[in-house]
């Protein structure tokens, strides 16, 4: 593990401020005990002084005592004693006082001289002899010089001593400076050495952090220097090594759509927010040669579709249908929308003109096979009811045998009209002839025709027609052929006795038919499927023959090809309620025999 | 009693046509295609002249449409009603300036297919 580039900072300015603060402490420790050492010393010397001046002036007290040894040497002796005891405390202080030093021995000579005299001249006094007065003299004088001496060596000792000290004081000063000095060039040097140690790795990320950037996914770095750069450098070299395989990732996803792309047979063309080519899959560019890089969509298609469609196709919402070659192929576009950040859409283009083509064959077989079957149709229908026309003549047997023949031909009669019916309106070759016409007026025919066979089962025929409906642009026959379903669908999932409701009423801008029914109603399960082929309701209601299934199959692209819409809701054992609505003629604009042919949309 | 020339690709067609027409009392004379209907036109007097041509649109080698085209150009001007599979005008083709009096379809009905037969052929 490296060491932290923090830890050693840290223990690094630790030692230098310990060393700072140490030389510090030791040199002001030094200079105060420098101080206070010459005060001592001084003191002690100027102590020593003025013992010595005390040693003088109780020899001089000895010496006067002894004055008038002669005459009266009981009071001598006192005063002398009392001298000396006072010269012997003096000589006592000052001994302690010179006690190690260099005065020592000075005082030692003094007071030996003084011991000298006391032997010599003092104690021959007090005892009446009177040594010569040179020799008192003599010696006296050792004792005071000697004392002066010492007085004097004291000073010049004290003077010494201060050049000393200063000597002293300068040189630690020095010393304490020169250590406050290496203190900082080495804490300098310490933190240049670290961030030196520092300065590499982070170069070394600086470099490769940039290298990445520039896109060079390969860039690492050596992890080392102080714990702190080597955690980021290992950081670094992680995130770099993840960023790579992020981009490695996303690279092979890439791939993997590009080749899809390539390898799909449907065309995928990448538009960008205004609708410009970004990119063609080679089947598109098969496709729709023309739809090359930078060509608008919209441009490419405005000349085959109305500027609305090709808006709703780049919307996303609808599939359209182009037909290109001279209408020889026919493609299918639909548009995805890109998400919010990017915009743009994906287009996606099949070929479907094979699918086209079987659907026409689809719908040319049912058209022809219903033809052909119009014939041999014809014949039986025909053969049957002349021998209707002869039952007299025919067993009740027979003549049963007839109608059943007669009642299933012309039940075939009516599901081969439906299918036709069903298979125009897929190849868009169903027509209508518009013409202005008033809704209720065609109720009121359909309910004329439905009452007879309702009053046989007692069912209730009510309507409720507003007045004033606004006129509806819609083929009379048709629509009646609409309601006519709606009406005998009724009749016929009703019980006897039923009541069967027929209203018509202007909602918006259409007018709307409602059939109602109190019947057994219709499960959700069946309500969703009602308006597909074939779909029948509960069979074991009446297995009447009339029905062919395909009757609301019909009435749902009749009323649709008359741009209205038709709905059915229904609550089991309640109910159901059979609704068509067709737009309302606006204004007084009316077209006549104005002929309208199923979009294809 | 008004003779009727039916024309019909279908013999079934032809018998159920002409029997239900006899039972009505009309006379019946039949062709199988455009050429008999010719012929039969060309072979009648004035006296057995038909009153009323039933023409199946849908015969080979000739349709009924041709054959009335052909007709009228010469200038035959006997009521047509022409019986067709198809339920609408629109693909049975252009019949404009052909004086075609009605259409059919088939399956037939035969109330209806009398009564145009009736009016058409009241003198």
């Amino acid at each position: 593990m490296n060491p932290s580039l923090a830890n050693r900072l840290r223990i690094g300015f630790a030692i230098t401020f310990a060393l700072l603060a140490g030389v510090t402490v030791i040199g002001v420790g030094r200079l105060f005990q420098l101080r206070q050492d010459f005060e001592d010393d001084t003191t002690r010397s100027f102590q020593l002084e003025v013992a010595g001046e005390h040693l003088r002036q109780a020899f001089l007290v000895e010496q006067a005592a002894l004055r008038g040894a002669t005459t009266d040497p009981a009071v001598s002796r006192f005063r002398f004693e009392r001298a000396r005891e006072n010269a012997d405390t003096a000589a006592a202080d000052a001994r302690e006082l010179a006690e190690g030093s260099d005065a020592a021995g000075l005082l030692a000579r003094r007071l030996a001289a003084e011991r000298r005299w006391r032997q010599q001249i003092a104690t021959p006094l007090l005892r009446g002899r009177a040594p010569p007065p040179s020799e008192q003299a003599r010696l006296a004088q050792a004792v005071i010089d000697s004392g002066d001496r010492m007085i004097a060596a004291e000073g010049q000792r004290r003077e010494g001593l201060r050049e000393e000290v200063s000597d002293d004081t300068r040189i630690t000063a020095l010393l304490v400076g020169v250590g406050l000095i290496s203190g900082l060039i080495a804490a300098v040097l310490l933190f240049s050495g670290l961030i030196a140690s520092m300065r590499r790795p982070l170069e070394q990320l600086v470099g490769a952090a940039g290298k990445l950037a520039g896109g060079d996914l390969r860039a690492r770095v050596k992890v080392g220097g102080p714990a702190e750069t080597a955690t980021l450098g290992s950081a670094f070299n992680e995130m770099a090594d993840e960023l790579q395989s992020a981009y490695r990732r996303v690279e092979e996803s890439r791939q993997r759509l590009a080749v899809t792309l390539e390898s799909l047979s449907d065309g995928v063309l990448t538009v960008d927010p205004q609708g410009i080519v970004t990119d063609a899959n080679p089947a598109a560019r098969r496709l729709m040669p023309a739809a090359t890089v930078g060509t608008s969509v919209r441009d490419l298609l405005a000349g085959q579709m109305p500027r609305r469609r090709v808006e709703r196709l780049l919307a996303g919402s609808e599939e359209e249908e182009l037909h290109v070659g001279g209408g020889e192929s026919i493609l299918a576009i639909t548009a995805s929308r890109l998400g919010a950040d990017e915009g743009g859409a994906v287009l996606s283009i099949r070929d479907i003109s094979e699918r086209a083509r079987l659907e026409r064959m689809k719908d040319e077989f049912v058209l022809t096979a219903s033809h052909e079957l119009r014939s041999p149709l014809t014949s039986v229908q025909g053969f049957a009811e002349l021998l209707m026309l002869e039952r007299e003549r025919l067993s009740p047997k027979q003549a049963e045998t007839v109608e059943i023949i007669l009642d299933n031909s012309r039940h075939l009669v009516r599901l081969l009209n439906d299918l036709l019916d069903l298979a125009r309106s897929d190849a868009g070759r169903l027509t209508i002839k518009p013409v202005p016409s008033e809704v209720g007026a065609l109720v009121e025919d359909v309910m004329r025709t439905m009452r007879p066979q309702a009053e046989s089962r007692d069912q209730e025929l009510v309507q409720e027609i507003e007045p004033d409906l606004p006129r509806v642009n819609v083929e009379p026959d048709r629509i009646r052929q609409v309601l006519v379903n709606l009406l005998t669908n009724a009749h016929e999932y009703s019980p006897d006795g039923a009541m069967i409701r027929v209203t018509a009423a202007r909602v918006g801008e259409e007018v709307e038919v409602a059939v109602s029914d109190d019947g057994p109603g219709i499960p959700a399960e069946q309500l969703e499927h009602i308006f597909e082929r074939f779909t029948r309701g509960d069979a074991g209601l009446t297995q009447r023959v009339g029905g062919t299934g395909l009757g609301l199959a019909i009435s749902k692209s009749l009323v649709e090809l008359h741009g209205g819409a038709i709905g059915a809701t229904s609550v089991v054992d309640e109910g159901s309620t059979f609704r068509i609505v067709l737009p309302a003629i606006a204004g007084a604009e009316e077209d006549r025999d104005a002929e309208r042919v199923v979009e294809r949309r | 009693m008004p003779r009727v020339l039916i024309a019909d690709d279908s013999e079934t067609i032809l018998l159920l046509l002409r029997t239900r027409l006899e039972m009505e009392g009309y006379e019946v004379v039949t062709a199988a295609d455009g050429k008999e209907v010719t012929e039969a036109l060309a072979g009648s007097g004035p006296e057995s002249e038909p009153d009323l041509l039933l023409l199946d649109a849908m015969m080979p080698r000739k349709s009924g449409i041709d054959v009335l085209r052909e007709l009228r150009d010469a200038g035959v001007d006997t009521p047509v009603l022409i019986v067709s599979a198809h339920q609408g005008r629109e693909d049975i083709g252009d019949t404009d300036g052909l004086a075609v009096s009605g259409f059919i379809s088939k399956p037939i009905d035969f109330d209806e297919l009398l009564r145009r037969v009736a009016e058409l052929t009241r003198d």
